[in-house]
């Protein structure tokens, strides 16, 4: 038994030293006071009882108040164990842990340790630790159970058709759902431990025989590389598996939704959970996740061109507008039509500020008001919305610190920037804006130039994981049908080439294959055979 | 070891933020272009002319933008009107900016008027010099006005955009088809290309209404070079400086308040050689295929009937041949009419004959003005028609064709014209009126009836 | 034992080291991939970017009317060039020319005709850079100095330059249509003003004079020697042929293009007085009240083109004297060429001076320099039927199986 006091984090590093159960019941009993500081720590419980075998045996158990399910210890631990057991201790055929194990135990699984602390490691997680008199073995029950957030909306990807379940904090609940769209038992789940304090289960996701085999190994041997004391949430994550931390283009989606995960998934993604927090990692990342969002796979193909259309140009304004604001009416006035620049002239006479320091101004101040957006109190968040944008727009025209034109460009790019369904996409937007006003108030359009060639530069020689990060455009291998523009989902039938999947076919070359035109492509004749073949239209 | 590098990392640090920091604050001074709008001087339109102690006097048309920008009730007007003379336009531009009080920019010009008598001297170093600076655009309209340029940008004082007014106007051009419509950069390729004489459209003065004539009476006589021009300097219409000579109407004309586009410039190189008027226009432009559309409106003898024909341009064809050392143009106008207004008393236009026959007639005054004006320009030594484009065109080498003499070719060749016209339709009527009075109105019988027979 | 790029075949994506770790073998610098539609659109970008700037009125000024006969004949030359240039390295698949150079002619010679190729495309990218810089000064920016125009171009160089040419082809690929969708509305916009009267006569000057000037003006496309270049970048060797000529191709259209319409818009005199063609076509747009005086959009067409033909010029210079110097990667020498590039940049006294400059001495010179030193190697090589070792013939293989060293890398 461990003597000295450890350290918390040391006590658990993943290959630290094991130290094997003894047999002495109150050697175990004191271990475990002492562990687990029993004398100051209110919700751990230590359940001492007696087996009713004859004659009766010492056992006690370990666990922590709040993390299991009372109705369980009390009717598959303890009433088994004291009243149901008539077990012959002197049976020396089988060991007693074995027979409780099996026999009297209605556990939907269970463990047996050998070391403290494998006992510690399962306490931890709410299951239940059985320790008795004379056995050099713990046994670890399932007795998991916390109050959690009931599946609910995602909060942050809304969409108007489509699944509206987000993940919730529960890692089992949240693969339930991704294991629920994705019926195969090729989807395999594996369960890592990140963290020494925190002992995060991460769940990494992925489909044996499709995902490629060096892509998960890479995202694992990352994972398992991590030798830190707390991991809380999946953005922490992030960090510290992604290959550029300093760029401000975000290398993994992050996404709170189901369905997007298992699309993601089936594709030949991997996709990466951890406990305690709804957001999934799916690694690897390209640049036209940054137009993607999953409505536009459940609209029809007109629809979804629109608005992929519109998120593209809502792209471009929010990066560029203010921007070039600035250099038209600073550098090129020429490109204002006269009525228009007379006009934009007119409403500047008296507004002190040159142009750039009233977009900065504008600027930050709808960020402000966005962020408080975020932190404010549901029932006046709507009301401080409208009073910030509305009142003090107006105010500050009427005040003439800005100009009216002004207000109106800001708002749009501002607006143009929730277009974007990734929520680090929109961050990395934000930021970029800033800069490119800057470029622009120093030199023009030329400064923006640069800005522009800068950053696409930088975007080409990106990889995440090891894929370029302007796939598949940039190095084009195969034409794809769905970089901004989206083509028909029957056109879609291979996966995304740079991901290398084992199997890259996802569908016939044929899918409607009710459709007489389907059937002419095939090369039978248009009216024969086939399901839905009814004579009429 | 640790230390020192950290100290060294710090002040690295500490000056990338200074550096940044002030980057930051650097462009809200303002960099070396920047200009707020509001510290810049527009010039709307600009106006050259020969000035009195300098040899170039420059007129233009300031925006204020307080009073010039749609929606705002400015009590005074939309425009400065600013004068000075000076060398080159450049020069006078930045003495500008010495006394009004923004700085003057050209960017947002549109319009160049060219006096009569500065035009008359030549122009080309004006507009080689014009290019150089990069405020001024090729697309800017070239007008050359009747009188002064500097009357007419001090015309229209009451409008709140009076560049913008003469903008149109020269926009209205497509549509009336009673001037060409120029650019500098048009004028420019003209005048080194050699392809043809430069022609500008001409503005000026809206004389009167009884004035603004049908072109019944054919073209005006059109004075030749040096001024003291003769009666209507400009033709029909848009008369004005040149009568009675050229300097008294600039310095005694009070505010004008009306401007009409009508009319050509045409220039030998860069010298005003000749002014057409608009009916002559018209048919110019049907010679060189650049018509869009116009009206033309004149009584024909057979039937005696007063028509207004809406014309549109089709592509001329035009060939060269060369017999022995005379050079022989056959050009065809071409030009598909709409019958408009048809005032005759009477049964008509009801096969196509009939409007076979008009066509005929109006193809036959077509052509007689075409044939005059030929004849004039080829006195002069003048061609604005692109026949030069058919003889470069034989040649084999560039530098053969700048030793060409054209000209001395052109003087001597023989053009003849020939003009198909086609009359498709009538307009909304199929017949006349001619049921209910037949016979014609006796007029003595009183005051019933239609009394110039508004026809279909 | 010249690694095939970021690791083989499969390595492309999930290699699990980065570019540049200590798992690449020490004597090669890490070519990126470059396939082959990136390659073209570098290719033809590099090929045809001097249409932005005076190039056009300098040809016109020489050959009049006739400036489309001779970008024709130009390119039928350098088609020719580029046979020989593709037979030479055909026999060396993974080198670039710097190496061959050495291999063939031995480290005196060919490290002098490395010096050579390396000093020309500096030069090169200077005199771009200079005519970029003072296209937008007297254009757009009048007021700016030149060295901040400059300065601001080449961080943008050197980081390209930096980051390989992988990612600059790349963003090559990426930006072709914005470059060539504004040219097409640009010569599109002006077409009223088109008479194509004015590009007759035919012959601008006599017509053995014209052939002349193709044959000499061929070096308009010696850009075209940066193939040998780039040779180790790009994978697949067989497409390599018909990439470079159909960048030829595409670049003689856009060329014969812009030549045609800047004199069929402004005729032989008005063409060749101007300073930059394609500004003054963009100024001449106006469509009704709106669109009109938007050269200024204009000024991004010119910079990604200028800056792209830059990055990738002085990039080959960087490679070719990294090469030379026997160094294992060209990155550590970015920073000090800039900073050469930036002085050279500023050499020449006025604006004439580097436009006669670039016209008269640089085309002349390099077309020689470029044409000529291929020839050559081309004729050493078939006399001593060198060959890369271990290596086949790889006009059609794909991945190579490099001996030696490198032989670690295989498989990745």
């Amino acid at each position: 038994m461990p003597t000295a006091p450890i350290s918390p984090t040391e006590l658990f590093a993943p290959d630290g030293p094991r130290t094997p159960i003894q047999k002495d019941y109150d050697v175990n009993l004191r271990w475990a006071q002492e562990t687990f500081h029993k004398d100051i720590n209110s919700d751990l419980v230590i359940r001492e009882f007696e087996i009713g075998t004859r004659p009766s045996t010492r056992a006690f158990l370990l666990y922590y108040d709040g993390l299991v399910i009372k109705e369980v210890i009390w009717e598959g631990i303890l009433q088994p164990l004291m009243l149901l057991s008539e077990i012959d201790k002197t049976d020396r055929r089988r060991d007693l842990l074995d027979v409780i194990g099996h026999r009297l135990l209605p556990s939907d699984k269970y463990e047996r340790g050998t070391d403290y602390e494998t006992a510690i490691d399962h306490v931890l997680v709410g299951e239940t630790a059985l320790f008795v008199d004379g056995e050099a073995a713990v046994l670890l029950l399932e007795t998991k159970g916390w109050q959690h957030r009931s599946v609910e909306r995602a909060q942050s990807e809304m969409v108007v058709r489509g699944p509206l379940e987000g993940f919730t904090e529960a890692l089992r609940t949240n693969t339930a759902l991704v294991r629920r769209r994705l019926k195969s038992p090729d989807f395999v789940i594996e369960g890592l431990k990140v963290g020494r304090l925190s002992r995060s289960d991460v769940a990494l996701m992925y489909i044996k025989g499709l995902t490629n085999e060096k892509l998960v190994d890479e995202v694992r041997r990352r994972i398992q590389a991590i030798d830190v004391d707390y991991v809380p949430e999946s953005g922490m994550l992030e960090q510290y598996i992604e290959d550029f931390p300093y760029t401000v283009f975000p290398q993994v989606t992050s996404t709170e939704r189901p369905d997007r995960v298992s699309a993601f998934l089936s594709e030949g993604y991997v996709a990466i959970m951890v406990n305690d927090n709804p957001w999934t990692i799916i690694a690897p990342m390209t640049f036209t996740t940054f137009f993607h969002s999953p409505e536009d796979y459940y609209l029809r193909w007109p629809y979804a061109n629109f608005l992929r259309a519109l998120r593209f140009v809502a792209i471009l304004i929010t990066l560029f507008l203010p921007a070039a604001y600035i250099a038209v009416t600073s550098y090129h006035q020429e490109m204002l039509p006269t009525d228009l620049m007379m006009a934009i002239a007119a409403s500047r006479q008296g507004v002190p500020f040159p142009v750039f320091l009233e977009v900065l101004l504008m600027d930050v101040a709808f960020e402000l008001i966005r962020e408080a957006g975020v932190r404010i109190p549901n029932v006046i968040g709507p009301t401080i919305g409208i009073v910030g944008a509305i009142v003090l727009g107006q105010a500050a025209v009427a005040a003439n610190i800005v100009s009216p034109i002004l207000v109106i460009i800001i708002a749009i790019a501002a607006l143009a920037s929730f277009v974007v369904p990734n929520f680090s996409a929109s961050f990395a937007l934000r930021v970029l804006r800033f800069p490119f006003e800057f470029l622009a108030a120093v030199l023009g359009f030329y400064g923006m130039a640069a800005g522009m060639l800068f950053i696409a530069m930088h975007l080409a020689s990106l990889r995440s994981f090891g894929v370029p990060y302007l796939s598949p455009v940039a190095p084009l291998r195969e034409p794809s049908s769905d970089i901004v523009m989206r083509g028909q989902i029957w056109t879609m039938w291979h996966r995304p080439p740079f991901l290398r999947q084992r199997d890259k076919i996802r569908q016939d070359r044929v899918v409607r294959k009710w459709s007489p035109g389907a059937r002419v492509a095939e090369g039978k004749a248009p009216g024969q055979g086939g399901p839905g073949q009814g004579g009429t239209r | 070891m640790g230390d020192e590098r950290k100290g060294f990392r710090r002040s690295v640090r500490l000056a990338a933020l200074a550096l940044i920091m002030s980057l930051v604050v650097l462009p809200a001074g303002g960099c070396w272009d920047h200009k707020e709008l509001e510290d810049v001087a527009f010039v709307l339109a600009m106006g050259l002319d020969k000035g009195e102690r300098a040899p170039l006097r420059v007129t233009v048309q300031v925006a204020v933008p307080t009073q010039i920008a749609p929606g705002r009730s400015g009590a005074g007007p939309g425009v400065v009107t600013e004068t000075v003379e000076g060398y080159t336009i450049d020069q006078v531009m930045t003495y500008m900016s010495s006394f009004h009080h923004k700085r003057m920019s050209l960017e947002h010009n549109k319009i160049i008027v060219f006096g009569k008598d500065l035009a008359m001297e030549g122009i080309h170093h004006l507009i080689a010099e014009a290019l150089r600076d990069r405020e001024i655009r090729r697309s800017n309209y070239i007008l050359v006005s009747t009188g002064t340029a500097a009357e007419i940008l001090q015309a229209l004082s009451s409008e709140r955009n009076p560049a913008a007014a003469i903008e149109e106007l020269v926009q209205l051009t497509v549509f009336t088809g009673l001037a060409p419509r120029t650019n500098l950069h048009e004028w420019l390729s003209a005048y080194e290309g050699r392809l043809r004489a430069p022609v500008a459209p001409v503005i000026g003065p809206l004389r009167s209404p009884r004035q603004s004539g049908l072109g019944q009476e054919g073209g005006g006589d059109s004075g030749d070079g040096s001024g003291g021009g003769d009666g209507d300097g400009a033709g029909q219409g848009a008369g004005g400086g040149g009568a009675g000579g050229g300097g008294t109407a600039a310095a005694t004309c009070p505010g004008i308040s009306r401007l009409q586009v009508m009319g050509t410039a045409v220039f030998r190189g860069d010298f005003l050689v000749d002014l057409m008027s608009g009916e002559e226009s018209q048919v110019y432009l049907m010679m060189t295929g650049e018509l869009k559309r116009t009206d033309m409106t004149l009584h024909i003898q057979n039937p005696s009937a007063m028509v207004t024909v809406r014309l549109k341009g089709e592509q001329p064809r035009r060939r060269l041949t060369y017999e022995g050392s005379t050079a022989k143009i056959k050009q065809t106008i071409v030009f598909e009419g709409d019958i408009t207004q048809f005032v005759y008393l009477g049964k008509y236009l009801t096969t196509q004959q009939d409007l076979n026959n008009v066509a005929r007639q109006v193809g036959e005054h077509v052509r007689g003005i075409a044939q005059e004006l030929v004849a004039r320009m080829q006195g002069l030594g003048v061609d604005p028609f692109e026949y030069a484009a058919l003889a470069r065109r034989r040649l084999s080498t560039y530098e053969e064709w700048k030793k060409f003499d054209w000209p001395a070719v052109y003087r001597r060749a023989e053009v003849s014209i020939e003009v198909k016209s086609f009359i498709r339709r009538i307009g909304a009527t199929l017949q006349s009126l001619h049921e209910i009075f037949p016979e014609g109105i006796n007029k003595e019988e009183g005051q019933g009836g239609p009394s110039d027979g508004t026809g279909p | 034992m010249m690694a095939d790029g970021a690791g083989g075949r499969d390595g492309e994506a999930f290699p699990g080291v980065r570019p540049g770790s200590e798992e690449f073998p020490a004597m090669s610098p890490e070519w990126g991939h470059v396939g082959p539609a990136e390659f073209v659109a570098i290719l033809t970008i590099l090929l045809a970017g001097k249409i932005f700037l005076t190039f056009p009125a300098t040809l016109t000024d020489r050959a009049k009317t006739s400036g489309w006969i001779v970008t024709t004949v130009g390119a039928m030359l350098a088609a020719v060039g580029v046979l020989i240039i593709i037979s030479l390295m055909n026999r060396f698949p993974d080198y670039s020319l710097a190496r061959v150079s050495v291999l063939l002619t031995g480290p005196i010679i060919g490290s002098v005709f490395n010096i050579l190729l390396s000093l020309f495309f500096l030069v090169l990218a200077a005199a771009v850079l200079r005519e970029a810089a003072e296209t937008l000064v007297i254009g757009i920016l009048p007021l700016t100095p030149l060295s901040v125009l400059i300065a601001v171009m080449l961080i943008v160089v050197a980081y390209g330059t930096y980051l390989g040419i992988e990612a600059v082809s790349r963003t090559a690929f990426l930006l072709a249509p914005w470059l060539l969708v504004p040219l097409a509305a640009i010569i599109l916009s002006d077409i009223r003003y088109f008479d194509l009267a004015r590009l007759t006569p035919i012959w601008g000057t006599r017509p053995a004079h014209i052939l002349w000037l193709g044959v000499v003006r061929s070096s308009i496309y010696a850009e075209v020697v940066a193939v040998a270049f780039l040779y180790p970048a790009l994978r697949r060797k067989k497409p390599i042929l018909g990439g470079t000529i159909l960048s030829l191709g595409l670049a003689w259209f856009i060329i014969t293009a812009v030549i045609v319409s800047v004199v069929a818009i402004g005729d032989v005199g008005g063409a060749s007085r101007t300073a930059f063609p394609i500004y003054f076509m963009a100024r001449l747009i106006h469509f009704g009240r709106f669109i009109q005086r938007v050269e200024a959009i204009f000024v991004f067409l010119w910079f990604f083109s200028a800056a792209l033909n830059v990055t990738v010029t002085f990039y080959i210079a960087n490679v070719a004297l990294s090469e030379t110097l026997h160094l294992p990667n060209y990155r550590p020498l970015v920073p000090a060429m800039s900073i050469i590039l930036y002085t050279a940049a500023f050499l020449a006294p006025s604006f004439i001076a580097v436009i006669n400059f670039e016209a008269d001495v640089l085309r002349v010179f390099g077309g020689l320099i470029c044409m000529g030193i291929p020839l050559i190697l081309l004729i050493v090589a078939v006399v001593t039927r060198k060959r890369q070792p271990g290596a086949m013939d790889r006009s059609d293989g794909d991945n190579p199986r490099p001996s030696g060293k490198g032989a670690a890398m295989d498989g990745r």
